[in-house]
């Protein structure tokens, strides 16, 4: 484990459901595999963003975390703490925002923050920062609030103590634009300025592209990568556009499929091709050496992309 | 230091005062009509002696205290409180619970420093404080109309009367709350309360009629009847520990589970 490891999640499992098995037969109920085996860890001060499509047992790992439920097998700690030996000291030091929020609806915005921050208390600085941030009214009660006013009451409950970890589960989902924009911008400055980590889901990848450091991604409950933003859209996948001189001297598309770099090869148009490449393009130039290349682009694929060659 | 107590106590005002009201308000409809329907509600009082009456709406052990202005109170307060309190002790403790894991508002909470096992004991707390209003509001409501009236009462009867109904609220409000932290959801919560506790109030109720005698005080709706608290000259000691035994079982084992379980909705 490493030093400045805030959360440290080793080969977590979590299970839906039980069984009657008797003599090897399943007699009664079932069973539904929420997260198997997920590993993970995120340092001091880093942005992780876990990535998957819905079902993908992002909430169940985040839940799990934080010992609403309860593991098959693995082991979580949080600065260091057990997390169920130790689930109160824990809390003392960390911001959650539930997916699914739900806040207490006849409580004014001001009320709950005030009744939260009776157990950990805020701080008022950054409270004030926060209040001009969202521009939400926290005079108003939280049932005459739309959903994307309470996640901003939500974020702000989260953030106005300034912990050291934020688990935010698509803390951005249902903001508007301008909400958004102001809430990277915060969540940016906390984990620069103030060393705070912060993990959190997201289905947009624009989103964890922009401003997460580091990224995992979750299928079917299996963790299958977790890779550094910057590595990933290099390692993974490149796009390549080619242009040739003329139609008389082509490489065919065998030629190009035959590189075990390659992943896939569409004509563009007579004279160009576009790539996806995989890892090394050493080959790839290679190979292009041999005939009249006008013009050659490559670029990164977004993380859309490298996420879609995961899910496709 | 009790904030989610003193927060839920000032939010749930309205919720706790109304039945209460409702209670006094009762007592006081009775003494305004007892001048002139006295005969009448003596002879719906001798009425209720009846076996089948006392299988619908429990027997409250009036016996004991004649034909008078008192019974009537009793019968027609006593009455309407417990069948308020047998919807308040299954609604009320359910609810303080599975109404949170329905908004699922519970996950946000639970992220606070706070042991789950004291949220639910202070707002238990808010269930068990607005419940006592029921005891003070009925004693004094009674004792007001009964001197106003020049009628006769019995002060030590009303106020044990009234402080036994307040401990059988915590006995089957700690049932209620054991079944809510086992299921969380309302519907089940609310089914299987509602099925254990009507069952018990059946079965004191009804207990006579079915040749049930014997069980019958495995049900809490058997305990602190009137007709025991004249004889005792106060709540008999056997059923306050019986009733408070059994209302602490449940609640600690209620805030046990409640600090184990998963919250899985």
């Amino acid at each position: 484990m490493s030093t400045d490891s805030i959360l440290q999640v080793s080969n977590l499992t979590k299970i839906y459901g039980r069984e009657l098995v008797l003599g090897g037969r399943k007699l009664l109920g079932d069973q539904v595999i929420g997260a198997q085996d997920v590993s993970f860890s995120v340092v001091k001060g880093e942005i992780f963003g876990f990535l998957g499509p819905n079902g993908a047992g992002k909430t169940t790992t985040m839940r799990s975390i934080l010992d609403y439920l309860k593991i098959k097998s693995g082991k979580v700690t949080i600065f260091g703490l057990d997390h169920r030996k130790d689930r109160i000291e824990i809390r003392k030091n960390i911001g959650y925002m539930p997916g699914d929020m739900a806040l207490f609806k006849n409580f004014t915005g001001e009320e709950l923050i005030d009744y939260f921050s009776k157990f950990r208390p805020m701080n008022k600085e950054f409270f004030t920062e926060l209040k001009k941030n969202f521009r939400v009214n926290l005079r108003k009660k939280i049932k005459t609030l739309s959903t994307g006013n309470r996640r901003q009451v939500g974020l702000i409950a989260a953030l106005a103590s300034k912990p050291d970890f934020l688990i935010l589960d698509e803390p951005t989902a249902g903001l508007d634009p301008l909400m958004t924009a102001n809430f990277h911008r915060i969540i940016k400055k906390l984990s620069r300025e103030e060393k705070i980590t912060i993990f959190l889901s997201s289905h947009d990848l624009a989103e964890v592209q922009q401003i997460c450091d580091r990224v995992g991604i979750i299928k079917e409950g299996k963790m299958i990568l977790v890779e550094n933003v910057e590595d990933l859209k290099t390692k993974f996948l490149q796009k390549c556009i080619v242009q040739f001189e003329d139609t008389s001297s082509l490489p065919t598309i065998d030629e190009f499929k035959a590189i075990s770099s390659v992943i896939s090869v569409d004509k563009i148009n007579e004279h160009s091709f576009s790539l996806k490449i995989q890892e090394d393009v050493k080959d790839l130039l290679k190979l292009l050496t041999k005939y009249p290349v006008k013009r050659l682009r490559l670029e990164d694929a977004t993380l859309e992309e490298i996420f879609l060659q995961f899910y496709a | 230091m009790v904030y989610i107590y003193s927060k839920n106590l000032k939010k749930s005002y309205l919720m706790g005062l109304i039945p209460p009201i409702f209670v006094a308000g009762f007592v006081i409809t009775i003494a305004m009509g007892w001048p002139s329907l006295q005969d009448l509600i003596l002879d719906r009082l001798a009425e209720m002696d009846n076996p089948i009456y006392k299988a619908i709406i429990g027997d409250m052990g009036l016996e004991g205290l004649g034909l008078n202005f008192q019974a009537a109170l009793f019968m027609y307060a006593g009455g309407t409180m417990n069948l308020i309190g047998l919807f308040v002790s299954i609604f009320v403790p359910v609810k303080l619970l599975s109404s949170e894991a329905d908004e699922k508002s519970l996950d946000i909470v639970l992220s606070y420093p706070i042991p789950r096992w004291r949220y639910l004991l202070e707002k238990f707390g808010v269930y068990l404080t607005y419940n006592l209003l029921f005891p003070f509001f009925m004693a004094s409501s009674m004792i007001g109309t009964a001197v106003i009236l020049g009628e006769t009462y019995d002060v030590v009867l009303i106020i044990n009367y009234a402080f036994g109904y307040w401990l059988l609220l915590f006995g089957l409000g700690s049932i209620a709350l054991f079944c809510a932290t086992i299921f969380l959801d309302s519907n089940r919560s609310l089914a299987a309360a509602g099925a254990v506790i009507i069952a018990s109030y059946l079965l004191d109720s009804m207990g006579g009629l079915l040749g049930l005698i014997d069980l019958q005080f495995l049900s809490l709706f058997h305990y602190f009847k009137i007709d025991g608290i004249l004889e005792a000259g106060m709540l008999p000691l056997g059923e306050v520990v019986t009733v408070i035994a059994v209302g602490f079982g449940f609640l600690v084992s209620a805030l046990y589970l409640f600090d184990k379980r998963e919250i899985s909705y």
